[in-house]
């Protein structure tokens, strides 16, 4: 085949998926090989089935999606006010569900600023039985961190967060608590959380 | 799924509350959420995590995203910088060893990131084909098991001697899409942070 007689697109499709006969197969690789233009439409098709398959793993889970519809805010919601934006009760993460676990995973946010608040179940052996880390765009605001524990309006109990903004209480709250988030980044105090 | 509006409309539409738009926006970058997470190998609770807290991010910054052709790796790199932070936060409550001088391997999640935002685009540019072509080209190319031409013929209510030259109009076509795609992210919108570990809070 002549350099003047390029195969049809069709044709190389059928090349580069062994749909031609012997003798088809041997023209079209006879051209290919001495043709930038064809051999440059070959890699590109291949090309676009590399990338695709390295970069797709199908589809999400329905249930996956679905939570992602019901969790997103939508306009009209009250802003400002620190608010609950996952509860692991409410969300039923897998291995979360109070049911299964006994543990509970709370993420607080209020203006950019989250607090992701993790309860340890009762009767295990985690040393810290509340625990969380601060989520903010901007890390420098996690410096100097305090965080208070509070019970029925009382500070119990108070932790210097690490760089990373992550803190731990050895103590358990007996039912209700709030966490007081206190810094020169940050303040910020969370609704009542319950384990 | 509207698949043809404009991402700029659609951001601008999901900043303003629409839920539509947001459900739209949740359907079209599923996959891209997906396959990020997926590369790490989360467990599947944490993976769910990520997956919703990127959307979240999302919501909470739309109405800042200046580049509407950078989306798609903007949600990537969300996505990413989730999966580390979460890798991070294990690794620091000891759940998982990784290596205190672990750095993120940044060539490497360039290439990943590349591949990713080259995935969405193909979709991308799929979804604004006909639903004929569309299906065809899903069925031949972008499928972990691709159908044979007796069985696309059956689904597609064809011929099975049209889908060759179908299949070759369905594809030239698609490839022309993704040349007049826009190009991709300006270099603000971006950040892979290279050379250093992602700790705390992603965009």
């Amino acid at each position: 085949m002549s350099r003047s007689a390029h195969p049809t697109w069709e044709r190389l499709l059928d090349y580069a998926e062994s749909r031609l006969s012997a003798a088809g197969t041997r023209s079209v690789r006879a051209h290919v090989e001495t043709c930038d233009r064809c051999g440059g439409k070959l890699r590109d098709f291949d090309r676009l089935r590399d990338d695709f398959a390295a970069g797709d793993a199908g589809d999400a889970p329905e249930s996956w999606l679905l939570r992602a519809e019901s969790r997103l805010p939508i306009a009209g919601r009250a802003a400002g006010a620190p608010r609950v934006t996952f509860d692991s009760l409410v969300d039923a993460l897998p291995g979360m569900r109070a049911g299964l676990e006994g543990g509970r995973q709370y993420v607080v946010e209020e203006g950019g600023v989250e607090v992701e608040v993790s309860i340890a179940p009762e009767g295990g052996d985690e040393p810290w039985p509340v625990s969380g880390q601060l989520l903010a765009e901007d890390t420098t605001r996690a410096r100097d961190l305090d965080v208070d524990l509070l019970e029925d309006g009382r500070v119990v109990a108070t932790v210097r967060a690490t760089a990373h903004g992550e803190f731990l209480f050895a103590h358990r709250p007996r039912g209700a608590f709030r966490l007081r988030l206190r810094g020169p980044g940050v303040t910020l105090e969370t609704p009542d959380l319950a384990p | 799924m509207a698949e043809s509006v404009d991402t700029g409309d659609l951001l601008a539409r999901a900043a303003r509350g629409d839920d539509d738009a947001w459900r739209e926006i949740v359907a079209r970058y599923q996959r891209l959420v997906y396959a990020t997470v997926w590369g790490f190998r989360l467990a599947p609770e944490d993976a769910e995590d990520v997956f919703q807290e990127t959307f979240l991010r999302l919501h909470r910054h739309a109405a800042r995203l200046r580049n509407p052709a950078g989306l798609a790796r903007w949600i990537a790199l969300t996505a990413r910088r989730l999966c580390l932070d979460h890798l991070e936060r294990r690794r620091v409550r000891g759940e998982i060893q990784m290596a205190d001088d672990y750095i993120d391997p940044a060539p490497e999640a360039s290439e990943q990131l590349e591949r990713l935002e080259r995935a969405q685009a193909i979709r991308e540019a799929l979804a604004l084909l006909s639903p004929r072509c569309r299906v065809l080209l899903e069925h031949l190319y972008f499928r972990a098991e691709p159908l044979s031409y007796r069985d696309i013929a059956r689904v597609l209510d064809m011929p099975v001697g049209s889908i060759g030259p179908t299949r070759a109009r369905c594809l030239e076509s698609l490839l022309r899409k993704l040349e007049q795609a826009p190009a991709g992210i300006s270099a603000g919108d971006s950040g892979v942070r290279s050379g250093s570990r992602p700790i705390g809070g992603a965009p």
